[in-house]
């Protein structure tokens, strides 16, 4: 009895929750090894290869013709192809957004396709025709990601009907496929991946209508394709940019049984996957020259770098970029706080875009730690792009500094990155320069750096140190630093850390409002309204920097802009650097 | 052998227990929308009024009134009670005039605190304030993984009841959302499908039967899950469409589905990744669906 009772106790609760809990839950976002394994190319070291070096001539050939157009390239082209082409090329319809209307410069115009027209393309032309007559002529505008179609009559000598793709990119022709194929053979990055030098027949191709053809360059607007490898249960994208003739990425993926079934492999996806995988799941360490320490990408608050030791000693508990408050002076109150970080599951607005970077400074002085946000519209208006690094230098300095690259909603914003510097010392003080002495500070307060602020003869502002004076300068940047700042006018805070408070440890959400033009950045909470005994104490010291944009031809700052070069749009930046040095006490 | 019956006897009882019989409905639109007085009250012309959340300018609920066939504003209303949820997404308004509206935060979170991005807001229709009216229940604590909890709203106008798509608590690794089914005469949670991320939500019918569809948060599929006569879920969600692979993304998301008068299902798309992008960066697409009865498939109409 006791059994049969057990048993119908499990069979309804069985049934309750085999019909309350069907979770469609499928594809639960599963970052694997593939994710991590995956490598992003360098986007700023343009990939050239000998082999574009004719195409790259016969581009800007054609870009001093009239019209500017790259014809069809392939001796396959019949007689009738080529009357189909140059009549299009003749016909203002077809060559309308060959050129920017305002600067008359060409766009990167190429004939992708001449196909025999079907029945189903003619369905909007009204004019007598007969279908063997018309071709479907389709031109690639590198410079607009856009595509142009004609229906051209080769009989009548006219052009039937044109129609305009935007965002759009037409199939890719052969000799583009094969160009795709030899770039992604020719790429260490592939040849690493695999092992071995591929043959380009190995490279499995995305031109016909497969899941294969499906990739795309979401962020830079490029033409890519994605030719494709396979080893045993495996196969190995390899994403071509044919706008710029170099490799994005590659990325392994599961075939499985029946063939190819990972769904598409893009830019962003591969860079989002990979970042996500190596440096928001976990940390990294970092061992260079002298320096120790763990970094990796939060929610909100940037990079943060922590456990950071130089020689041994431990210097910061942790330092990252908190905050970005954008005011816009032409309309009150009008603005964003943005907060950078992870791409995907944070709370970040501008995300990152690309893995952070350990580059050497420029004159062997030591070394930085790099991160790079972007807005995918960035340089449009109201997109953001931001730099975030740490720079470690081998007389045991270090600067937290970060800039921005425009472009903004106008060239009336004020920029306030707010950093948090949380340091290693329990027994810390802050003293502030003022009448050629380094006066304390009791409690916890703040400061503004102004025209009138006073700095040792060394340029710190305010010292970090224990009581046997060991610890940093704070040397606020007054345009200094050789990077193109031009100065901060920092607020900076002091504040306590307690280790049973988390006052910004943890991953913080947006600690202040995008509009306010005074010391209220959001650090100044930690203060009001009781500020507490800082004196010999573990300390955190905030800094707001504030960056007044500027388009004036000459004088940008913290601004972008797009110009036309090669027919394709490119970006030309800013940056306005910000943020503080600490000098160790000698 | 008795147990074993037994046993038997009790599969056959889960097995019909499960496969609860959708129950065929009578045809109506589901259109049942009523306006509340204030509007007019207010000084507003119903006729080219409407309540919106899309000015990135202006946070919270608004009334907006547009100049004679246009769609520019003439004038715009907003009581004190519409701003305390901070930015808002999905407003809905049902038999009763009540009209429904859930937060959503837009840049960041400092109006739209994590915590309380699952409560659902109700304005009254007699004397126009907003209040909290429920406050849903999540099944984990809110990470900083994801600021987001409401996603979207649908009525039910034979059953009186609203639906709420949920995805708080989600995190990169384990979806827990639901869809909540709220009984609004009685302020009361009658049933929860757990759908996994569920984003745009819509009631539909097709084939005498009521359907609940919803887009996915995390991948590009449309899901249909049936509905009895008192609005609560039946069976298991199907996998009914999807836009993968279509427009300029080819990940778009379905954030928001309308019913048009044919029966089509309009979705509108776009990217989503549980951040805090930009609208502004945010393309949408929008894509027609019709329902082909002979192999009850539903096609891409553009």
């Amino acid at each position: 009895m006791k059994q049969i009772f057990l048993l119908l106790i499990i069979i309804i609760s069985t049934v309750f929750f085999a019909c309350k809990n069907k979770i469609v839950n499928e594809n639960t976002m599963q970052i694997d090894a593939n994710a991590a394994s995956a490598v992003i190319v360098d986007i700023d070291s343009l990939r050239t290869f000998d082999f574009v070096n004719t195409r790259v001539d016969a581009i800007r050939n054609a870009l001093t013709g009239n019209p500017p157009i790259l014809t069809l390239i392939g001796d396959s082209t019949t007689a009738l192809q080529k009357e189909a082409e140059k009549i299009a090329i003749a016909d203002q319809s077809f060559i309308k957004y060959t050129s920017d209307t305002t600067s008359k410069k060409a766009y990167r115009n190429e004939i992708f396709n001449i196909f025999p027209a079907r029945q189903s393309d003619m369905s909007t032309v009204k004019i007598p025709y007969q279908l063997s007559n018309v071709y479907r002529v389709e031109m690639y505008n590198y410079g607009l990601n856009l595509t142009t179609m004609s229906l051209v009559d080769v009989q009548q000598k006219k052009v039937l009907f044109t129609n305009y793709y935007a965002q759009t990119q037409p199939d890719i022709p052969t000799h583009l496929r094969k160009l795709a194929e030899k770039i992604a053979v020719n790429s260490k990055e592939v040849q690493t991946a695999l092992g071995y030098t591929p043959k380009e027949t190995e490279a499995l191709m995305g031109s016909t209508q497969t899941a294969l053809n499906k990739t795309k360059c979401e962020r830079s607007r490029h033409l890519c394709v994605a030719p494709t490898f396979v080893k045993g249960d495996k196969a190995l994208w390899a994403i071509v940019d044919l706008t710029e003739h170099r490799l994005v990425g590659v990325r392994w993926t599961k075939v499985g049984k029946t063939g190819n079934a990972a769904t598409g492999i893009t830019e962003r996806r591969l860079q989002d996957d990979k970042i996500t995988a190596c440096f928001c799941e976990k940390e990294t360490a970092l061992e260079k020259d002298n320096w120790k320490m763990n970094y990796m990408l939060t929610s909100s608050d940037g990079l943060r770098v922590s456990e950071v030791s130089y020689k041994g000693v431990k210097i910061l508990n942790s330092a990252k970029l908190v905050d970005w408050h954008v005011s816009y002076s032409g309309t009150d109150g009008f603005g964003y706080s943005d907060a950078v970080g992870c791409p995907n599951f944070s709370q970040s607005a501008v995300v990152a875009i690309s893995e952070p970077k350990v580059l050497e400074l420029s004159n062997k002085e030591g070394f930085v730690l790099e991160q790079t946000y972007a807005s995918q519209g960035w340089p449009t208006p109201c997109n953001y792009n931001y730099k975030q690094r740490f720079e470690f230098y081998n007389d045991g300095s270090f600067r937290v500094t970060c800039a921005s690259l425009g472009r903004g909603c106008g060239n009336n914003g004020v920029y306030r990155p707010v950093f948090r510097i949380a340091f290693t010392e329990a027994a810390n003080n802050v003293y502030e320069w003022q009448n050629n002495n380094w006066n304390q500070w009791a409690t916890e307060k703040w400061a503004n750096q102004t025209e009138m602020t006073n700095y040792n003869p060394n340029g710190a502002m305010l010292k970090i140190a224990n009581g046997r004076n060991q610890g940093f300068y704070l040397e606020p940047s007054k345009g200094q630093f050789g990077d193109g700042g031009r100065g901060d006018n920092a607020f900076i805070y002091a504040t306590l850390n307690l280790p049973n408070r988390d006052e910004g440890d943890a991953d913080l959400p947006t600690i202040g409002p995008c509009c306010n033009n005074d010391y209220r950045q959001g650090p100044e909470k930690f203060i009001e309204s009781n500020p507490e005994n800082i004196q010999g104490k573990s300390l955190v010291i905030w800094y707001a920097a504030q960056m007044k944009n500027d388009d004036t031809k000459g004088k940008e700052y913290c601004w972008a802009e797009s110009y036309l070069e090669d027919g394709i749009y490119k970006t030309r930046n800013f940056p306005c650097f910000c943020g503080p040095k600490f000098i160790p006490i000698k | 052998m008795r147990l074993f019956k037994l046993y038997i006897l009790a599969q056959l009882f889960l097995i019909t227990a499960c496969e609860q019989k959708l129950e065929e409905v009578d045809y109506k639109s589901n259109s049942c929308q009523k306006n509340p007085s204030f509007i007019t009250n207010f000084g507003f012309d119903l006729a080219r009024s409407g309540f919106s959340t899309a000015d990135n300018k202006k946070m919270g609920l608004y009334l907006v009134q547009f100049f004679p066939g246009s769609t520019s504003p003439e004038k715009m209303y907003q009581d004190s009670s519409w701003k305390q949820a901070g930015w808002m997404s999905a407003i809905l308004t049902d038999n009763n005039a009540n009209v429904w509206c859930i937060p959503a935060p837009m840049i960041n979170v400092l109006n739209n605190p994590v915590e309380k991005q699952n409560n659902l807001y109700r304005v009254n229709p007699q004397t126009g304030k907003m209040e909290m009216y429920l406050a849903l229940p999540s099944s984990a604590t809110a990470t900083s993984e994801n600021p987001y909890g409401l996603m979207a709203l649908a009525y039910n106008c034979e059953a009186n009841v609203l639906y709420v798509s949920s995805v708080a608590g989600s995190t990169r690794a384990e979806q827990k959302g639901k869809i909540y089914c709220i009984d609004v005469a009685n302020k009361k949670i009658i049933d929860t499908y757990e759908s996994g991320d569920a984003f745009g939500i819509c009631v539909s019918f097709k084939d005498g039967f009521r359907k609940l569809y919803f887009g996915s948060a995390r991948n590009s599929n449309l899901y249909a899950i049936g509905l009895n006569v008192k609005g609560k879920f039946v069976g298991a969600a199907q996998q009914v469409f999807t836009v993968n692979g279509l427009g300029a993304r080819g990940d778009d998301k379905i954030k928001k589905i309308k019913e048009d008068k044919n029966g089509n299902l309009i979705l509108t798309a776009l990217e989503f990744n549980y951040n805090l992008t930009a609208p502004t960066e945010k393309q949408e697409a929008i894509y027609i669906i019709k329902y082909n009865s002979s192999d009850e498939k539903w096609e891409l109409q553009q």
